[in-house]
């Protein structure tokens, strides 16, 4: 491969270092603030009373297992997706490919029980 | 689509060749949907059940030790089946019961979900037993993975205890470096030697085979050479070796006891299972991989004998301990490297296997000795242990002496024999710094069996703040009973076992 292929490359790069480089400057122009030294002025306020308690609060470790939960089956949908798109060729030449897919999706359907009886889908306890 | 390519490799999925694995994939599956449905009271039955079926594998794994499948590849190339992976089959196996056991000890102190973790182990063990036969770069990461991802969940299983989820954490970010330290170097060989430029290129260039001759046809290609010492640096993590010790004694202290146990015993000969894997993989590189392997064992024996010397958490101890048989088990990989002699190959599986049986003999002990706070596990504690516990000190004294290589325990053994494959090998100045390390492991070893036997609790009338001695049940007894015994007896006669490692 001669060096111009990777040209896309090294103008993607160019690209994402501009539109960063770009975002910052407009932010730093445009950005509403006091223009003498002064950190209270420019820091974040609640109607002018002093802000209290932390700025990020902290999630409920259920919003967590939910969002893992879903990542699991997602990824392993994922999976099936391409087995949709072959498997009547793939049976058609006599190649195995149901009785795995059918334990996958055993395997799937035992997972979904074991969550639903260890009650991580109920959202009050 | 080229069917007549895929229906050859849909044909290579012979699933009875990786049948002990499936069993005990399921074996932990079924272990789940029994919690489930058993009721609440009967929960007990659980763990006695987990480990009556890994048992019952094993036994079968012996019955069809010689299988069909010595000596072929299957899976299309992923897996090759040999008489070391027959061998490191029973001994990931063997190594995960010990955990079962260990692990009912010690979880019947805590208030702990309990059937996770021997879900968790028997899934780790099932990887590991994947592993000892991987044949392809694909097969290894994702098993390597799925080893890790069970153990970072195992170290933290205490989550209560702050110490255990520091380790947890300290576990999950040195894992991900090391992966990240392996993957590089599998991308740099993948690249390398699919590139058509150069002689011998390939297609199936993750397959060891094939990278094996590519490697032969290209003596001295940088990026290969960058790539071979990446990934052996990814393998040094798990292993322990000095530079990529750093993680040991933290992680050591903060796991329940049985997880040390296997992470000890069990990761260690995994990552020892890959080297002796990819070091043959390389040896067209042997000019490369001698030097990096010498320098690294020479510097985890010293670095491992001499930090454990200030040691009084026995966790500790035994963690940097263990960096320390790293390195002894690094002089037979050198010398595997260095020469490619079965005898070294043979000698590093006898000391694994001694380290098993040497080290489940003194975690057993310790798990005894343990009371809530699993990382509180100081040298004191052992006070009087022979004078109370005489049981447990025998067990104790016979593990540690194995572990420092006395006569004529297992452990001497199988010093003794990676030592003469060291010397056959001609690696004279290493042998010299290993025989060093011994000496002073000695010193150590034998301040913790003097702590058992000779030492007494503080003054008379001082308050006893030690935890509680936990009983010693039946199973646990015979267990390490056997341990004990084993190692006695692989010392005076290794009979066909020995013959076996020595002369394949």
């Amino acid at each position: 491969m001669t060096s111009a292929a990777y040209l896309p490359i090294l103008i993607q790069v160019i690209l994402a270092t501009g539109v960063g480089l770009a975002i910052l400057t407009v932010n730093r122009v445009l950005a509403q603030r006091v223009r003498t030294k002064n950190a209270i002025k420019d820091s974040a306020y609640e109607c002018g009373v002093k802000s209290e308690g932390v700025i990020h609060t902290r999630f409920s470790v259920k919003f967590y297992v939910t969002a893992m939960l879903f990542i699991l089956f997602d990824i392993e949908v994922v999976f099936l997706i391409p087995w949709a798109f072959i498997y009547r060729d793939f049976l058609a030449n006599n190649i195995a490919i149901l009785s795995p897919i059918l334990f996958f999706l055993f395997v799937l359907v035992l997972g979904l029980v074991y969550e639903v009886k260890k009650g991580a889908l109920e959202w009050e306890k | 689509m080229n069917y007549e390519l895929l229906q050859a490799a849909a044909a290579s999925n012979t699933w009875g060749a990786i049948l002990p694995e499936l069993l005990l994939g399921c074996l932990a599956l079924g272990l789940l949907v029994l919690e489930i449905v058993l009721p609440k009271k009967r929960h007990d039955l659980i763990p006695a059940l987990a480990i009556a079926g890994q048992v019952a594998i094993l036994v079968g794994l012996f019955i069809n030790f010689r299988t069909g499948y010595l000596g072929e590849t299957t899976f299309n190339g992923l897996l090759k089946h040999t008489e070391s992976g027959q061998f490191l089959r029973a001994f990931f196996l063997l190594s995960s019961i010990l955990v079962s056991v260990l692990g009912v000890v010690a979880l019947a102190k805590q208030k702990m979900p309990r059937i996770e973790f021997f879900h968790i182990v028997m899934v780790v063990s099932a990887a590991m037993m994947l592993l000892a036969q991987a044949n392809h770069f694909v097969l290894l990461f994702v098993a390597l993975e799925t080893i890790t991802v069970g153990f970072y969940i195992l170290v933290s299983y205490t989550r209560s205890n702050p110490l255990s989820l520091e380790a947890g954490l300290k576990y999950l970010i040195m894992g991900a470096l090391s992966s990240g330290l392996l993957l590089f170097g599998i991308v740099l060989l993948y690249g390398v030697a699919g590139n058509p430029a150069l002689p011998a290129h390939t297609a199936e260039s993750m397959n060891f085979d094939a990278l094996r001759l590519f490697l032969a046809a290209n003596p001295d290609n940088v990026l290969a050479s960058i790539g071979i010492v990446l990934v052996l640096s990814g393998v040094a993590f798990k292993v322990g070796a000095v530079p990529f010790q750093i993680w040991i004694p933290d992680v050591y202290q903060g796991a329940p006891t049985p997880v040390t146990a296997f992470l000890a015993v069990a990761s260690k000969a995994a990552g020892f299972a890959i080297l002796l894997i990819l070091v043959r993989t390389f040896a067209p590189y042997a000019s490369l991989t001698t030097p990096v392997l010498t320098i690294m064992a020479a510097a985890t024996i010293l670095f491992g004998n001499l930090a454990a010397l200030t040691q009084h958490n026995v966790k500790r101890l035994l963690g940097l301990s263990g960096v320390a048989h790293a390195g002894y088990l690094l002089l037979g990989v050198v010398a595997v490297s260095a020469t490619n002699s079965a005898l070294a190959v043979g000698a590093i599986q006898f000391y694994l296997f001694a380290y098993l049986l040497a080290s489940f003999a003194v975690f057993g002990v310790m798990t005894h000795v343990a009371g809530m706070d699993d990382a509180d596990q100081d040298l004191d504690h052992y006070a009087d242990l022979g004078k109370t516990h005489p049981f447990l000190a025998t067990v104790l004294a016979i593990g540690l002496g194995s572990l420092a290589g006395i006569p004529p325990l297992a452990g001497f053994m199988g010093k003794l024999l990676i030592f003469i494959a060291a010397f056959k090998a001609g690696l004279y100045g290493l042998l010299g710094v290993a025989i060093f390390g011994v000496v002073i492991s000695i010193y150590y070893y034998f301040g913790w069996i003097k702590a058992a036997f000779f030492s007494t609790w503080k003054a008379e009338g001082a308050p006893d703040t030690r935890p509680a001695r936990t009983e010693v049940s039946i199973t646990a007894r015979l267990t390490l009973a056997s341990l004990a015994l084993a190692s006695i007896i692989l010392g005076f006669y290794q009979g066909p076992f020995g013959d076996w490692l020595m002369l394949r």
